[in-house]
């Protein structure tokens, strides 16, 4: 539309950018500040003013050529669509921010700053005197609270009123010899390029930023011109042209930073203490263990349990007092509403023994999620995540992956797809395939309901209330153990890749992100359990309740088992479903769990993971006909035979290739089913003898040994060798010259 | 070359030479490390590496590969 | 079979089959089987150019 302003939103990552731009656009968007979270490119109306579009350019330092990022800023800004910038300034961070301000003052565009955070400065005792800025910059400069909502009125008119200008010739300039040699190669710019930009163009041509100046279309003659002029300078400075006009506009700063800028006398900052203690040399693994401890202990086994206890027996179960009158269970109403219409006594069971009990299950465990995403949530958006992918960092490059390859593992603690997709990142090829190939080990938010029920199951047998963050760190492990071992084979060796990263200062985060965030997890949960989960229970529910009447005595009639003749009280034992799971339960027998309903299990937690808990809590329901205990995790316990037994389950199901929706990501991010086969058989081969060794030794411990310990200690063995063999010649093409000296 | 690999923790040294080229040591001086700046070396992270830098009132965290580019006096 | 047995039979078969049509368009991630409001939509990686995800990730943040 002709009357359209156009406004370009332009910082440093974690300015506060984001949230400006959802509080002025209204978007519900999401605010996070550690790797792999943090959006790019948008665009909105204004919620106060349709005729303004606002673009959020992607958080940036620079506009060099060097990275798509930047690329698309600069492309954008000299493109012609904006009619003013709005620069978001993250006062706490002025020296460092201000490097971009100039650059964007040098578009030629009219820019506005908006000093963000202005509110945490003054709290730190830093006076900014924003006038003073705004005369040197030659721009308005206003301070705002993206968080709080001060000032931005303000900012949005005096965007408005600066739009109109349409251009804006920059007023800085930098030390005099280098704006000799810049005013002469502006002359050399094409004539039709106007004033206003025509600066930027000189800046580019003097750093010889090929990409940009492609566009100008300049002579040969001219170039020439410039080349001599540029070379001349450097010669003259002894310093290459990048260096000199970085070091220009860091000089420049410095002066406005003098005369702008009162600092209070230097303390430690509170996100500077708080690290010294969270990133410590010494102590920041244990702390992040100990974190990771608490965050799962608390979700699972305090309140949590509670919670879903009352779920899955009360609600689901046997009903529930509220305020003294006794109130039916969820299955109990649905019965009771079947029966009166009149339904069959087989339709009943695929409504209430199918789908409510398989999905009533998976939404059994919502407490317990939404302790676990309220506190994980609280740990990405306050900033500490960040310093577990530093503190992770060193541990991972032990076996040659950067932290970089710690992102996807953060980002799969929700999902695995996402988690894959985000080793996208990862440039390296052979990393690449490694982290895609290890990142599905981390629990993810399906896998929750598997180690909740676990925990309950294993608490009947023991005092086990750590078992819960065992299994997160089981995940853990798994991935390193992995990595150290692959990274040993020739099909992964390779030099570890740079990895450059910022800490932002720790924040409380806001109370509206944070809510949405655990929203966001928790609604997705829902949905999955009311679609896939939904679909998978009927299909378990046909597959267990439908056999062949093979049981002594019986017609070998294939037909709907409970309502035939003479059928035993385990008449599942003779569905297709147990059919299909016996003729592969014998893989798992030295695991512990041989039995057709744990291999169907596993089975169906291939679709969707949450499906393990939903299809354990259906044939326990069919079963449990004559059950007096109908607590779900004691008639867990009582598929296995042992403890041992139980525990592998859990690890083989935690570790095995994960479901359907990620194994297709995998596809799609190897590029190539050999490798998917490769990852998808790592994964579950892993898993095999990670849960047979739980299992044998387990055994051992309680006296029992066969064959099958033998192969346990094997496998031990082998891995051990594979973890402590040195790195095969030749791994790492470039060593550091220097010695690392014993810092 | 003395570089901010060699650096001991605590103490805070000037940058004299950015080496290495192209991406990284751009931003590298994007980031403030150029000529004459001064940095300190606040933290080693535990088991040694990325290291922690206060380069012009903020913080950084770069790994020792990348700090030997940086030529400090 | 009565009535009631047909009625419902038919209700859980067209449910079924709505989730299979969804999971085929909108793909089965927890977060992404969304109808049409990602939340995430702008730093999943899911929707990302990859080479956007890397370079931001490669420059910190």
């Amino acid at each position: 539309m002709a009357q359209d302003i156009h406004v370009a939103l332009a910082g440093n990552p974690n300015c506060g950018k984001t949230t400006l731009f959802n509080r002025i656009t209204g978007q519900n968007g999401y605010v996070g500040n550690w790797p792999g979270v943090t959006v790019e490119k948008k665009e909105a109306r204004l919620s106060s003013d349709k005729s303004v579009v606002v673009t959020d350019l992607p958080g940036i330092y620079s506009l060099s050529p060097y990275s798509p990022e930047e690329r698309v800023s600069r492309d954008y800004l000299m493109g012609g669509e904006p009619d003013v910038v709005v620069n978001v300034v993250d006062a706490t961070n002025l020296e460092r921010n201000l490097y971009l301000t100039l650059q964007v003052v040098e578009t030629g565009l009219p820019v506005v700053v908006a000093l963000n955070m202005a509110d945490l400065v003054e709290k730190s005792g830093d006076k900014i005197d924003a006038d003073k800025l705004s005369r040197r910059l030659g721009v308005p400069v206003v301070a705002i609270s993206a968080l709080k909502g001060s000032g931005v009125d303000e900012l949005i008119s005096l965007a408005r009123r600066e739009a109109a200008k349409k251009a804006e010739v920059p007023a800085h300039r930098f030390d005099s010899a280098i704006e000799d040699v810049l005013d002469k190669i502006e002359q050399l710019v094409p004539a039709t390029v106007p004033t206003s930009k025509r600066r930027y163009w000189a800046v580019k041509l003097f750093e010889r930023d090929a990409s940009a100046c492609e566009s100008l279309g300049l002579s040969d003659a001219a170039a020439a011109k410039v080349e001599a002029l540029v070379a001349a300078c450097e010669k003259d400075c002894d310093d290459d042209a990048e260096s000199i006009i970085t070091g220009e506009r860091y000089a420049l700063i410095a002066h406005m930073m003098d005369e702008c800028v009162k600092r209070a006398p230097q303390r430690m900052s509170t996100s500077e203490k708080i690290d010294r203690v969270v990133t410590n040399r010494i102590l920041g693994l244990p702390i992040f263990f100990a974190v990771m401890f608490a965050v799962y202990y608390l979700a699972i086994s305090t309140f949590g349990t509670a919670a879903t206890d009352w779920v899955n027996d009360n609600l689901f179960g046997e009903g529930f007092e509220l305020f003294g009158t006794a109130m039916p269970s969820v299955p109990d109403v649905v019965t009771s509403w079947l029966e009166a219409v009149g339904a069959s006594a087989m339709v009943t069971s695929l409504v209430v023994d199918g789908v409510v009990a398989g999905v009533g299950a998976v939404l059994g465990f919502i407490p317990q999620m939404v302790v676990l995403f309220v506190l994980l949530s609280f740990l990405e958006d306050c900033g500490y995540m960040a310093r577990v992918a530093f503190v992770m960092d060193r541990v991972f490059r032990r076996f040659g992956l950067s932290g970089k390859s710690f992102i996807p593992m953060l980002v799969s603690t929700g999902c695995g797809v996402p988690g894959v997709l985000a080793t996208k990142t990862i440039e390296n090829e052979k990393d690449r395939r490694m982290t895609v190939m290890t990142t599905t080990f981390i629990p993810c938010g399906a896998k929750l309901p598997i180690i909740a029920l676990l925990m309950g199951a294993l608490v009947g047998t023991s005092d086990a209330t750590w078992i819960a963050p065992l299994f997160y760190f089981l995940g853990v492990v798994a991935v390193i153990v992995s990595g150290i071992m692959l990274k040993k084979t020739k099909l992964f060796a390779g030099r570890p890749t740079p990895f450059v990263m910022e800490l932002p200062s720790y924040h409380f985060p806001s109370i509206r992100s944070w809510a949405l965030h655990v929203w966001e997890r928790v609604s997705a949960y829902i949905k999955k359990a009311f679609t896939i989960i939904f679909a998978s229970t009927v299909v378990v529910w046909f597959l267990s309740n439908f056999g062949t009447a093979t049981w002594a005595g019986g017609t070998g009639a294939f037909g709907f088992l409970p309502a035939m003749e003479g059928v035993p009280e385990e008449f599942t034992d003779y569905s297709v479903l147990a059919m299909l799971g016996g003729a592969v339960a014998w893989i798992f027998a030295p695991l512990g769990f041989d039995s057709w309903q744990a291999t169907a299990m596993s089975v169906t937690g291939l679709v969707a993971k949450e499906n393990v808990v939903a299809t354990a809590a259906q044939l326990l329901h069919l079963a449990d006909a004559t059950e007096a205990d109908p607590s779900l995790w004691t008639a867990f316990a009582g598929m296995f035979a042992t403890t041992g037994g139980i525990m592998a389950f859990g690890a083989f199901n935690l570790l095995c290739a994960p479901c359907f929706a990620a194994m297709g990501t995998i596809r799609v991010q190897m590029n190539s089913a050999k490798w998917t086969a490769v990852a998808l058989g790592y994964e579950c081969g892993f898993a095999w003898v990670v849960g047979l060794m739980i299992n044998q030794f387990y055994l051992a411990a309680t006296g029992v040994f066969s064959v099958w310990t033998v192969v346990a200690v094997a496998f031990a063995a082998l891995i051990v060798f594979q973890l402590v063999r040195p790195m095969p010649k030749g791994a790492w093409e470039d060593a550091p010259a220097v010695a690392a000296p014993a810092a | 070359m003395r570089s901010l690999k060699d650096v001991a923790v605590g103490s805070t040294v000037t940058v004299a030479k950015l080496h290495g080229e192209g991406a990284l040591r751009r931003h590298l001086m994007d980031l403030g490390l150029i000529k004459g700046t001064q940095v300190t070396v606040v933290k080693v992270a535990p088991l040694g590496d990325p290291v922690e830098l206060t380069v012009r009132g903020y913080e950084l965290s770069i790994r020792k590969e990348e700090a030997a580019n940086v030529e400090v006096q | 079979m009565g009535l009631a047995d047909v009625v419902i039979l038919a209700a859980i078969v067209a449910a079924v089959a709505a989730v299979v049509v969804r999971v085929r368009k909108k793909g089965v991630c927890a977060d992404c089987s969304e109808a049409g409001t990602c939340a995430h939509k702008g730093h999943c990686p899911a929707h990302m150019d990859p080479a956007e995800v890397e370079e931001r990730l490669s420059r910190g943040l």
